[in-house]
């Protein structure tokens, strides 16, 4: 039953694509993309246009949406609650102290500022699970707890970095980076998260079982021999590194992680281990259809947050009253 | 022991009244005679009446457009307390060094009231964004003149209150007029301009944010005789645009920012950007001046920048020579200095 609907993903999936490839602020017809690819279009600009600009962005947003959304899944798999987003043992928090701080003291460069934003994501995450252990009765409450502190703290830090920040250029760049946006996507950035984000989709795909039986709660999966805080750690470092590879070129962009399971669970009331590839697809389609709208709706540049938490709030209002409906 | 920390305390105390005792001789010394005795009632720029009584002596002042000003006004040795990140400042180290070792005060986001206290001026001023702590000096009987120097005709009324304060009308006036005299010889020359360029602005942050028809910087290009292409925008400052929307645009002229945090290099060297006019024929510069100050927001010596911009789009109407000529003259009346021709972006 999946296989037909995985298929229809990817179907809508490439004709998001195809509309990704072919809106934009400058103008392409049809004609002119089809002959783009054939080989024999006229005008470099547009060629050159058509490959570096919109095709790396449209390339970049698929997988930033698809390792996001699947980040989602996991986190609420493993959690056991669906309002659980990647960000709960402050990833996307770790990454802002990191950016902010390449921006304001280190100049922001884009290679540091997207080595510093990976580096604090991960640290932020390996400090939470850390703080977690002192909880000892329950682990799962121990990691939000410790996900609320590191959230608290980073958030302290990164006021306090604004404070002192120019107002003419590092304000701008900070907050613009906390809003997120693709519009300095290349396809350097490409090759540098792609195959890293493929690896680890890859592991945690050969995992999805073992992530399975987490959902049946710590006594469960370990009376069915699975080594419960080995997997878990694993796990949450492989779905946290996910959106930390995100997050360092695009900046945050909220939503996406949390809103992309609950569309695939209206879809299909499967478990993550058939719904593995269906979450990748739909949070790919998400942003992709977000982005389109962040760079074509206005000649200027919408901070892609703002969209995806627009559609986000509305598709979930959509989710609630529809499920409430099913109740009753 | 408490005794001892006592001790110490008042004998710093006391180091640092006779410091001030002593600077403040220092600058009397140096300081020209001012309007005298009297108090005089200026209007500051939010509108506010503030009373201001006697010689000003001291100031405070908390924006880095007003201490720069204070020099051109010939004022630069009776500030003592300055804005924070001094010395980011080029000018300030050129002409008036003293300016970096003086306390720092406050910065858009906040002033010490305390540290301003501290220092006892006779006046304070600070810029329209800190307008909130306007109370807690008046509390304090501190006489303090809001500015808010963000446009053209801001800044000319701006230049013109900071005059009356600190007793350099006559300086101010002559300021008001040159600024007045270089923009009608400057539209006088461009206005019939039939080939106008195509120009982009970029900003500090991010090669991909530019200005908006809301601010200065459009109207510089305007009267300068280019053709802003992001002229649409018109809400908000510094506004952020997709790559694709440039290569659309497709300017004939790029300029970044002095105080831009990326390198032309990279804007040049960007697969993306290979394509756009002003690229391939290397029209991309920086607006000057990035060794003494911005020229493309209202700066005291931003008058310059519409000299610079017009020498560089209509080298036909205005060579550089009479640019270079004109530069090093107002730097030479306004601020005493001599200046290079790298220190004019050139």
């Amino acid at each position: 039953m999946n296989k037909k609907k995985f298929w229809i993903v990817l179907f809508i999936l490439i004709i998001c694509v195809i509309f990704s490839a072919c809106l934009g602020r400058y103008t392409l017809s049809l004609k002119d993309i089809f002959s783009i690819l054939v080989g024999n279009h006229t005008s470099e600009v547009e060629v050159n246009l058509f490959y570096n600009i919109r095709l790396s962005r449209t390339f970049l947003v698929v997988i930033s949406g698809g390792a996001l959304a699947l980040s989602g899944s996991i986190f609420q798999t493993i959690f056991r609650n669906p309002l659980v987003s990647p960000d709960v043992l402050g990833v996307s928090s770790g990454c802002s102290v990191g950016a902010v701080l390449s921006i304001v003291l280190l100049g922001g460069g884009v290679i540091i500022t997207q080595s510093m934003t990976f580096l604090f994501g991960v640290m932020v995450v390996l400090f939470s699970i850390f703080l977690s252990r002192f909880v000892k009765n329950d682990r799962i409450l121990g990691l939000v707890l410790a996900g609320i502190v590191m959230g608290s703290i980073a958030s302290s830090i990164i006021m306090m970095l604004k404070l002192v920040a120019d107002p003419n250029s590092h304000l701008q760049a900070i907050e613009f980076w906390l809003m997120g946006g693709f519009n300095n996507a290349t396809w350097s950035q490409f090759n540098i998260i792609f195959l890293p984000i493929m690896l680890i989709t890859v592991i945690l795909y050969l995992l999805r079982y073992k992530i399975n039986i987490m959902s049946l709660g710590d006594e469960e999966a370990k009376s069915l021999g699975l080594n419960v805080k080995v997997v878990r750690i694993i796990v949450i470092l492989l779905a946290t590194l996910l959106v930390a590879l995100v997050v360092s070129f695009a900046g945050v962009v909220s939503w996406v992680g949390l809103l992309s399971p609950h569309i695939v669970k209206m879809y299909s009331k499967d478990d993550i281990v058939n719904n593995f590839s269906l979450s990748f697809l739909t949070g790919s389609i998400l942003l992709i259809v977000s982005d389109v709208l962040a760079r074509t709706l206005f000649t200027i540049e919408l901070p892609i947050s703002i969209v995806t938490s627009f559609i986000g709030a509305i598709f979930l209002i959509i989710l609630l009253i529809k499920n409430k409906r099913e109740a009753l | 022991m408490i005794h001892l920390r006592k001790r110490v305390i008042s004998a710093m105390m006391a180091l640092v009244m006779v410091l001030t005792i002593l600077t403040g001789c220092a600058n009397n010394q140096k300081s020209e005679t001012n309007s005298g005795e009297e108090s005089i009632v200026v209007t500051d720029q939010i509108g506010r009446e503030v009373k201001i009584e006697g010689e000003v002596k001291n100031i405070v002042s908390s924006y880095y457009l007003s201490s720069s000003l204070l020099i051109a006004l010939g004022k630069k040795d009776n500030v003592v307390g300055i804005e924070l990140k001094a010395d980011t400042r080029g000018i300030y180290k050129k002409v008036a060094p003293e300016f970096l070792d003086l306390p720092g005060v406050g910065s858009g986001k906040g002033i010490n009231v305390e540290q301003v206290a501290k220092l006892d001026p006779d006046v304070v001023i600070i810029p329209k964004k800190l307008k909130d702590s306007v109370e807690q000096f008046e509390q304090l009987n501190i006489p303090v003149v809001v500015i808010d120097p963000e446009t053209l005709d801001n800044f000319i009324d701006f230049v013109e209150l900071m005059g009356k304060v600190v007793g350099a009308e006559e300086r101010s006036k002559a300021l008001i007029e040159e600024y007045e005299r270089i923009f009608e010889e400057v539209r006088e020359l461009t206005k019939d301009v039939k080939d106008r360029p195509t120009v982009y602005l970029s900003s500090g942050s991010d090669f991909l944010r530019t200005c908006t028809s809301k601010m200065y910087q459009n109207e510089l290009i305007d009267i300068a005789g280019g053709k802003n292409v992001s002229s649409d925008l018109q809400d908000g400052y510094w506004q952020a645009i997709s790559a694709e929307q440039l290569v659309s645009w497709n300017p004939e002229k790029i300029f970044t920012v002095s105080y831009a945090e990326y390198a032309n290099e990279d804007i040049v060297n960007d697969v993306r950007f290979k394509d756009i006019e002003a690229i391939k024929n290397g029209e991309i510069k920086t607006f000057p001046s990035k060794l003494l100050e911005p020229w493309d927001y209202p700066t005291p010596s931003s008058i310059l920048g519409v000299l610079w911009l017009t020498s560089q789009l209509h080298p036909e109407l205005y060579s550089e020579e009479d640019y270079v000529k004109e530069a090093k003259n107002f730097y030479k009346t306004y601020f005493n200095m001599d200046v290079t021709e790298e220190e004019l972006g050139l």
